[in-house]
């Protein structure tokens, strides 16, 4: 317990304060907001060839 | 002389950056977790065993829905207050609730947590998780009217997020998320054993009540240091396996924050397991 500051008496002494930062969860951005990633570009699929009828 | 540019004249940063994802860190909780036995008065009280004509005192129950968990300066961290949508804990000042009323719509919070010059936010530690220096020490009180008061000591891990302020040991933030937790139940408990109800009105009277019922039942009248674990006491004087005991802290703490997050064995798993925050910890961190 540290005691200090003008609203009394603080709970956990986190020594002395360097940056203040509104830090936005990642899930909670919307979708414009979200940084982009280029989708990735996957070979063109080969062409598969049919099956051979199989003799009944 | 002029304080530096965007620095207040303490040193305190002007304004508030913003930044996406979260912080991490290490903290403590307690773990509060209650047995009654069957047909104790507080059953009685409740009704739960009215029609229960046996004193059976060897059957303890844990009441899972008194069970909870709280920040080792208070404040409690319950499953229940969420909303089940968002797992986030949300901090507001608590400098103007009353202990009798609450929180007064008629005194609201002067300021949103954290702020600088408040202890306010849910504090966290970069890389400090050290039983003997945050921990509260573990602790049984036995009342034979009522049964057993257990507090046990809990490490953990969170995520910090919304207004954070970034200090040199740690962080104070708005929102958080616990994502790992260990139980410490290595440390020696301390124990305090009460009287029985008859007795304390008996003594009502007494200008001595204290010492007159400890001295007539060879009790302390307060915790004394023993040398045994939580787990290992209970085990011991309810009879059953040591690893019930602890599977029902266990279940306590589930029942109480729900299962967003990793159990760990010890304290030496969780620190291997989780890696400190090095984003903004350099300031001032100790190499361990």
């Amino acid at each position: 317990m540290v005691k200090g500051g003008k609203y009394g008496v603080y709970a956990g002494d986190i020594g002395k304060t360097k940056r203040k930062i509104e830090i936005i969860p990642e899930r909670e951005l919307e979708p414009s907001e979200a940084p982009v990633q280029e989708p990735a570009i996957e070979p063109a699929a080969e062409p598969v060839p049919a099956a051979e009828p199989v003799p009944a | 002389m002029a304080p530096l540019k965007g620095f207040q004249e303490l040193g305190e940063p002007e304004s508030w950056d913003m930044a996406v994802g979260s912080v991490r860190g290490y903290r403590w909780w307690n773990l509060y977790m209650y047995f009654t036995s069957r047909g104790s008065a507080y059953d009685r009280y409740t009704g739960v065993s009215l029609r229960d004509s046996s004193w059976d005192y060897s059957q303890w129950v844990p009441n899972f829905s008194r069970s909870n968990v709280q920040g080792m300066h208070g404040g409690s961290w319950d499953l229940r207050t969420l909303h089940p949508a968002d797992p986030w804990h949300k901090a507001k000042c608590a400098r103007n609730v009353s202990a009798w009323v609450g929180r007064d719509p008629l005194r609201p919070p002067t300021h949103d947590a954290p702020d600088p010059e408040c202890g306010c936010g849910f504090w966290a530690y970069w890389d400090s998780l050290n039983p003997g220096e945050f921990c509260c020490m573990p602790y049984i009180r036995h009342e034979p009217d009522y049964g057993y008061t257990v507090q046990v000591p809990l490490g953990g891990v969170i995520e910090g997020a919304g207004r954070t302020i970034i200090g040199e040991r740690g962080f104070r933030s708005e929102r958080a998320k616990i994502t790992n937790l260990y139980m410490e139940d290595s440390m020696p408990t301390m124990f305090e054993e009460q009287p029985p109800d008859y007795l304390k009105e008996q003594y009502l009277d007494s200008a001595n009540l204290g010492s007159a019922v400890a001295l007539s039942y060879n009790i302390s009248g307060g915790p004394m240091p023993t040398c045994m674990t939580t787990a290992a006491l209970l085990s011991q004087r309810m009879q059953v396996p040591e690893e019930e005991i602890t599977r029902t802290f266990r279940d306590a703490v589930s029942s109480a924050l729900g299962y967003g997050f990793t159990w760990h064995w010890s304290l030496d798993g969780l620190m291997r397991e989780t890696v400190p925050d090095e984003r903004y910890a350099p300031y001032g961190r100790k190499s361990s």
